[in-house]
């Protein structure tokens, strides 16, 4: 199968199919998106100046073996000025396939609000003005009914954050899933961009040379998936964690100023599977099915009068919007999910912003003026819930600083001792040891938890104070990821995809890769990634944890902040030796 | 008496498609979702908590038949329909025939996809949302 790239320039509405077989040995995913981005990126330019280019990525294997689900996108993130990257699940890689497609490059802006149906490698420019500052959900509603081939399309769209580019908004991707770190929602906002439909009518698809093997292949990995190793993911879900990390006293609470949670029962994954769990909903191409629903009803009247809302719920939303901002009620945590949802923003990144929202006011460097409500407390759901919408309805100096993200904020008001930001970034709810905070820090390459599973690896090793060795294990990790994530395969079903796995998967697609090409890929990758970074401004000499890591005991322990920065000092030294043998040194 | 395909506990399904591609793989050496006889997609999103099957639902006199000019079609013994590939010129015709528009068509092959109600597809559901089941 050809590598078929989607240019689209949204300014002069035009667009083009390009072949870039060149591109083969990147598979698709991260690696074929960031070698897109890479080639289209204005290092030196604004980042949502309207020449930067989104691109969006099928994995490879998606939707063709089992949970190989994920697309993945690269752009410039207002956040930190520099890599933008951020995977979803939902329907989008099948879609993107049946249109024939391994990646889109966006690029330009509309000259209106518009959204983009895209349909077998043909792009419609529709006007969007009619959806100007309707919610994410609400839009996809009105483009649900207005256009066609339902069940084999992907409706991408963004909420008011997005529309106001604030640099924390997410792209909602068909409902409940998310392109959500890192802010590719301003980047849609900045472009013009309200919606993206895909669609296609799915004529073009591998012909594996041995079909039979293939269908052996995928049937014993549907039963491997389906039969067990996976399980936890689809009953209690990742929510399971969260009586787990609040023992261990690793769960980031009222803005980590605690390691644990005094209301966690009433919010833990066993109490919203009993009281709330009414459905589970799987990404297209997943047999597992993770994406767990809980059903709110509310009294919305004095009489009988009720609402009921499905919320999709998991591990991450509940620490950002419950124990972080301290909600402990579940249907006011479930309540905040709904407004994040809605308003289209990235929950752990919305989560984080509120916690050093209430620790800021509490400490008198910002007061009611600044942020329009009279005052605000870990657990006030109506004001925290006022503060994020008046990112969208306030112009004030603070609310102008606070949609740049939380760093602008700490640079006029101060706090930034408490900011839980990991390189801008949010930080994601473990406060495990040094593999989480190096991990998320300064090894991840989207300063993610999911880049290299820092927290999983202090569970594993928690007597060990190695710091080399905790590096190591993380950039080794790092390293299978990333060429992990070239394939599309969901992150949850790493075990189940082993190296060798993964090889017999690509193989059998008629490509010609061994393991070691894999793993070589999967280091080329994350190094020319680092490199990137390193020349628009990342720079591992002079990074600086904010104090509140080392205040807070993790999992029991204190962590030692000069022995943070000897790893900081290790995997730097590491990493310049390794980028120098590629030649990737700027 | 007809043994066909039923969707019967649609308020499980997971939307994960499954079913669709073991239809497209089985059936049809095929990867894609598109060659399937067996259509899963939501009533109004997935916040709707609507899930429904497309597929066809083997009836006693089936009306596509009439619908194709060529005479390719006929009754399946146990429900649904057989094609006689040699007769068929892909005008589509029979798709117009459908009452619950549950027969695609494949543009590769220039012919019209339908459920033979193997149970291929039924066996590859996580959640047990599908049955061969016997209709009166």
């Amino acid at each position: 199968m050809d590598i078929k790239v989607l240019y689209i320039n949204l300014t002069d509405e035009t667009f083009e199919i390009r072949v870039r077989n060149d591109l083969k040995r990147y598979l698709g995913g991260t690696g074929l998106a960031f070698q897109l981005f890479q080639e289209e990126a204005k290092i030196d330019r604004e980042p949502l100046s309207e020449e930067q280019p989104v691109v969006i990525s099928s994995g490879f294997l998606s939707p063709y073996f089992p949970t190989a689900t994920k697309s993945i996108a690269i752009f410039f993130s207002p956040l930190n000025n520099n890599l933008g990257e951020s995977h979803a699940g939902g329907r989008l890689s099948l879609a993107l396939k049946l249109a024939g497609i391994s990646a889109l490059v966006i690029k330009g802006k509309c000259n209106s609000l518009k959204y983009l149906i895209i349909n077998d490698g043909i792009v419609k420019f529709q006007t969007a003005e009619h959806l100007k500052g309707l919610k994410a959900t609400e839009t996809a509603t009105y483009i649900r009914e207005k256009e066609s081939n339902a069940g084999l399309r992907s409706i991408l769209r963004i909420g008011p954050c997005g529309e106001k580019k604030v640099a924390f908004s997410s792209v909602v991707v068909d409902t409940y899933r998310h392109f959500g770190r890192l802010g590719l929602g301003a980047q849609f906002g900045a472009k013009n961009l309200k919606a993206l439909i895909v669609t296609g009518s799915g004529k073009e698809e591998p012909k594996p040379d041995n079909i039979k093997g293939y269908k052996e292949l995928f049937e014993k990995l549907h039963k491997t998936v389906i039969g067990g190793s996976m399980k936890k993911y689809h009953e209690l879900g990742t929510a399971e964690n969260v009586t787990i990390l609040n023992e261990l006293k690793a769960l980031p609470t009222k803005n980590l100023q605690e390691n644990h949670f005094e209301r966690i029962e009433e919010i833990s994954g066993e109490s919203l599977a009993e009281f709330s769990l009414t459905r589970k909903f799987a990404c297209a191409g997943c047999p597992l099915g993770c994406i767990h629903i809980a059903t709110v009803r509310r009294r919305f009247d004095k009489e009988e009068e009720w609402e009921r809302v499905d919320i999709s719920y998991d591990y991450e939303l509940i620490y950002s919007l419950g124990t972080l901002i301290g909600i402990g009620d579940r249907t006011l945590l479930l309540s905040m999910m709904e407004k994040i949802e809605e308003l289209g923003l990235d929950a752990i990144y919305a989560g984080v912003f509120l916690a050093w929202v209430v620790e800021a006011f509490k400490k008198g460097l910002i007061n009611s003026e600044d942020i329009f409500v009279d005052s605000i407390d870990f657990g006030d759901y109506e004001n925290l819930k006022t503060v994020l919408k008046n990112l969208v309805f306030k112009d004030n100096e603070f609310y102008i600083l606070a949609r740049e993200g939380v760093h602008k904020l700490t640079e006029k008001y101060g706090g930034g001792d408490f900011a839980l930001l990991a390189f801008n970034n949010a930080i994601a709810g473990y406060h495990t040891g040094y593999a989480n905070l190096l991990g998320q820090h300064i090894v991840g390459i989207r300063n993610a938890h999911t880049d290299n599973g820092g927290y999983s690896i202090d569970q594993s090793c928690r007597d060990i104070n190695d710091i080399k060795f905790i590096i190591d294990k993380l950039y080794e990790e790092e390293i299978f990821r990333s060429a992990f994530n070239c394939t599309g395969i969901c992150l949850f079903a790493r075990k189940v995809y082993d190296i060798e796995t993964l090889q017999q998967c690509i193989n059998s697609l008629n490509i010609d890769f061994d393991t070691h090409d894999l793993m070589d890929l999967g280091e080329e990758i994350y190094l020319k990634k680092l490199a990137f970074k390193i020349k628009k401004g990342f720079n591992l000499k002079e990074y600086k944890f904010s104090k509140r890591f080392f205040e807070t005991t993790a999992m029991g322990k204190s962590l030692d902040e000069a022995l943070t920065y000897e790893g900081v000092k290790y995997f730097n030294e590491m990493v310049m030796e390794k980028m120098k043998r590629r030649g990737l040194l700027p | 008496m007809r043994k066909v395909l039923y969707a019967k506990y649609m308020t499980r399904c997971m939307g994960c498609m499954s079913c669709m591609l073991a239809c497209s793989r089985r059936l049809r050496n095929s990867l894609s979702v598109a060659k399937s006889a067996i259509r899963v997609r939501t009533k109004g999103g997935y916040s709707s908590g609507q899930m429904t099957a497309l597929h066809c639902l083997g009836c006693e006199e089936p009306p596509c038949i009439n619908y194709c000019p060529r005479g390719a079609l006929g009754k399946r013994e146990k429900g649904g329909i057989k094609i006689n590939v040699s007769l068929c010129d892909g005008c589509r015709e029979c798709l117009k025939g459908c009452p619950v528009s549950a027969i695609f068509f494949d543009d590769e092959k220039n012919l019209p996809i339908f459920c033979i109600h193997c149970g291929n597809c039924v066996s590859f559901c996580p959640h047990n949302c599908l049955a061969i089941e016997e209709l009166p």
